[in-house]
């Protein structure tokens, strides 16, 4: 099934963080999550992402999805 | 049961199948070294050293399929079940098993046409052909589970 997509969602955090005045450690922490699975999030490697950890990640950095999900087509 | 006693358990049973499988191949090469105990047996008289020697070079095959079951158990000890290496492994006993049926039922039909071998012994070779076709496909099925089980173990580890 991962094959027939031809892009991939990113994770724009690093706009937020920037807004927030947070670092990705302070992010970590708060979510309960380890630095692994925030660089793995956030290199895109993730293959799914829980609802409620997106809901909590929108909770700390008190945005949209939108605001840090985005879809880049593969060229 | 902790996964490494699992692990202890699973490697007995493979160093007790190869010891089985050895004095298995020993008993029938007693005849080979013991030539006396043929007299009593005229008809395998005549073609036991070619059937031996044909039959003989299968146990290798049999050595292989344990040394790669031996890496199984370890990873399973390991706390390492499901992983590629297992499933590949799974398929190279699959392997081993349908080269050891082939290998075993050519002898044998070989041995039966030419030297007009004892029917019992003809049909259990050919029981021994079958179990190892039935290892064949059980070695399969768990090489397809497992990689299944590995996606799936992969999926939720990169689930955040």
């Amino acid at each position: 099934m991962d094959e027939d997509v031809k892009g991939r969602i990113i994770f724009n955090i690093d706009v937020m963080l920037a807004k927030r005045k947070m670092s990705l450690t302070e992010l970590s922490e708060k979510m309960g999550i380890t630095m692994a699975n925030m660089s793995i999030l956030k290199t895109g490697k993730a293959k799914a992402i829980k609802v409620s950890t997106l809901a909590k990640l929108c909770d700390i950095l008190d945005c949209q999805p939108a605001d840090i999900l985005e879809y880049q087509k593969d060229e | 049961m902790e996964h490494s006693k699992i692990g202890f358990l699973l490697k007995a049973v493979v160093v007790g199948c190869g010891v089985l499988a050895i004095a298995a191949y020993l008993i029938t090469a007693y005849p080979f070294i013991n030539r006396e105990i043929l007299i009593f047996y005229p008809t395998i008289h005549q073609y036991y050293p070619y059937w031996f020697c044909c039959f003989a070079p299968s146990l290798i095959i049999i050595l292989v399929a344990l040394r790669s079951a031996w890496v199984i158990v370890g990873n399973i000890g390991n706390d390492n079940s499901f992983c590629i290496e297992n499933s590949k492994r799974f398929d190279r006993i699959k392997l081993l098993a349908l080269m050891y049926a082939g290998y075993i039922f050519l002898v044998e039909v070989m041995c039966f046409l030419i030297f007009a071998h004892k029917p019992f012994l003809f049909i259990s070779s050919m029981v021994l052909t079958l179990v190892a076709v039935g290892i064949a496909i059980v070695c399969k099925v768990l090489a397809i589970l497992i990689k299944k089980a590995t996606d799936l173990q992969d999926e939720q580890s990169l689930t955040i």
